[in-house]
């Protein structure tokens, strides 16, 4: 389904999209990884839930990190989007700060189901325009103090644009509450499409979501890394892992091993992540 | 103590009067009010031809309206408890500043921010839990403003701050509850994508570059803002229905914010303007009216609503069928 990772970015954008709004594309070797961590250790009071990190992921691909419940996939999507900072060590996106990309719109993040309140009264429509408000804050004073409901055309155009890629333009107007499990993935993904990030931060996306969203999920993620951008994410579907990431990252408090996916999932890898207990999907393979 | 002036004045004594601004404003907000009202039928604008239960109702408004629109933030963020704790907590505040002689709202604003800050200290530094930090917190200080009070001041005047007085309410209240009305109104207007997005989905305004912590404090002084400026209306133990209520009947009617923002706005109002009238005709305890009729909305919306039982039984039997 989705290119090869050996494969290079072609330059030419795919069709119906705009060369314009793609970032630039990481494909020389001088230009700063996706992510770069150096020595990052990160704690919530107690021992250390990342210790040591050193790991680079390089742009334009998609990057499946991988690992058991409290390997720290979560605290490292809280670094990246700036709700928690390094007790030591750096964090670098395109070899910027984390604070000055957060204010550039260039980290996006698709929350998992669980953090987000369904019953809040809210459409999809404004889910998406949530996306703009980094670009709406950056169109300077005064008109970064514009409501939402008063958006310029231009950022209502990303907002349409967006919720096309997703096919959810029919459902723009109902209440979040009211979408299936595949739908809500979806609109949250049509938000991070309208920020125009270059880096995505997926939190379980497919998780719990019919085979028709699936498809046009994996259909997005395709046509936004051709696009140049980078993708990343959490995933306990080890299974379909190989299937559709061009790279994995094993964690489990430090970096295990990373690298393609099959080099990364062999079975004395996960065994020593996972320290014996429960693979999602493998289990009967390591016992 | 209350004089019957007849009002409105003519504009030109308003004109005439630059020296004070504030006055001025307030003066052409009550004729202007005054003229919606002198169309109501007699029976209902009579009361209102007492200058007292003209200010009377220009503050209500105000307070029902922007109590109305931060409710929506109080209840969709969880913060009632919240709520209720800071102004509990404003009490020692309005004490001291009677004491030395300062406004009573900057004693309150600065009591009631203390201790907001406060609730976030222990929160953080320890293993206790918001909800008993807000309790240690705002009974302690409320403990503390009684202590006070019982020491300065008669009880009618503890009273007054407990319950309101809205009959009662001077002119440089008026103008603080005008100004900071306005201030409040247009936080949320010009702020809204930064309130919006830290109360849906906080990681996201993060990851946007926003200071949640900021927007965090920003909104809980824009509450103590409001909270002080309806102590003088509904007083200090009922401040936080009007906090609460109107945001949570405009919950059970609508599926977007800026509506519910509307609607809550709307019923903070009406709250206050039929309270007002039933305090007057039936010599009630204001504040205690205005609570009331609030309830009463809430309890229609939470039988009716698009979001209250009864449809709710109607789309389960709909879903049955």
């Amino acid at each position: 389904m989705m290119q090869n990772a050996e494969t290079t970015m072609t330059e030419s954008s795919p069709e119906g999209g705009q060369p314009s709004t793609a970032p630039e594309t990481a494909t020389s070797q001088t230009d700063p990884p996706a992510v770069e961590t150096r020595n990052v250790t990160a704690t919530y009071g107690g021992p250390p839930v990342l210790k040591e990190l050193n790991l680079a992921i390089s742009g334009g691909e998609l990057t499946a990190l991988i690992g058991p419940n409290g390997a720290g996939k979560s605290t490292f999507f809280k670094l990246l989007s700036g709700v928690m900072r390094p007790v030591i060590g750096e964090v670098r996106v395109f070899g910027r700060s984390i604070r000055e990309q957060r204010v550039r719109s260039a980290i996006a993040y698709v929350p998992q189901e669980e953090s987000i309140d369904w019953d809040f009264p809210i459409s999809v429509r404004s889910v998406v325009l949530a996306g703009r408000f980094g670009r709406m804050r950056a169109d300077g004073f005064p008109r970064r103090l514009i409501p939402p409901w008063m958006a310029s055309a231009t950022h209502r155009q990303a907002v349409e644009k967006a919720l096309e890629a997703v096919e959810m333009e029919d459902l723009a107007h109902r209440p979040i509450g009211a979408l299936s499990g595949g739908q809500k993935k979806r609109v949250f993904l049509a938000r991070a499409l309208a920020q125009d990030a270059r880096i995505l931060l997926l939190d379980e996306p497919l998780a719990g979501v019919d085979s028709r969203s699936a498809e046009v999920i994996f259909d997005v993620f395709r046509r936004t890394r051709d696009e140049g951008r980078t993708l990343l994410l959490v995933t306990h579907d080890l299974a379909s892992v190989e299937k559709y990431a061009d790279r994995a990252v094993l964690l489990n408090r430090t970096v295990m091993a990373t690298g393609a996916p099959s080099k990364v999932m062999t079975l004395e890898n996960l065994a020593r992540a996972f320290e014996g207990g429960y693979i999602p999907g493998r289990s009967e393979a390591a016992r | 103590m209350m004089n019957f002036r007849p009002l409105p004045y003519p504009l030109e004594t308003i004109q005439a009067d630059t020296a004070n601004w504030g006055e001025a404003v307030i003066e052409f907000l009550l004729s202007a009010l005054m003229l919606v009202v002198n169309l109501l039928p007699e029976t209902v604008s009579e009361p209102f031809q007492y200058s007292f239960m003209q200010r009377a109702l220009l503050t209500s408004l105000i307070v029902g309206a922007v109590c109305g629109v931060l409710s929506c933030f109080v209840v969709l963020k969880r913060w009632a408890l919240l709520g209720d704790a800071i102004s509990h907590a404003v009490l020692p505040g309005v004490a001291i500043a009677y004491l030395v002689g300062l406004p009573f709202f900057i004693g309150a604003f600065v009591s009631g921010a203390l201790t907001s800050l406060g609730i976030g200290a222990i929160e953080r530094n320890t293993r206790i839990k918001e909800d008993a930090a807000m309790g240690i917190m705002f009974t302690g200080a409320f403990a503390l403003g009684v202590v006070i009070i019982s020491q300065i001041a008669t009880s009618t005047h503890l009273m007054h701050i407990l319950f309101g007085n809205v009959l009662g309410v001077r002119l440089a209240v008026l103008q603080l509850t005008l100004v900071s009305g306005i201030i409040a109104l247009s936080a949320v207007f010009f702020f809204y994508k930064e309130f919006l997005l830290y109360v849906f989905d906080p990681v996201q305004a993060s990851a946007l570059g926003m200071n949640t912590a900021f927007i965090h404090y920003g909104l809980m002084l824009l509450l103590t803002l409001t909270i002080v400026a309806s102590l003088e209306t509904v007083g200090i133990i009922l401040v936080v229905a009007m906090l609460v209520t109107p945001g949570a009947t405009a919950y059970l009617l609508t599926n977007s914010l800026p509506r519910m923002m509307l609607i809550a706005a709307g019923v903070g109002v009406l709250s206050a303007i039929v309270g007002l009238y039933c305090s007057f005709i039936f010599n009630l305890a204001s504040g205690g009216a205005i609570v009331i009729v609030a309830t009463v909305l809430f309890l229609l919306a939470f039988l009716f609503g698009q979001h209250g039982v009864l449809m709710r039984r109607l789309r389960r039997r709909a879903a049955r069928e």
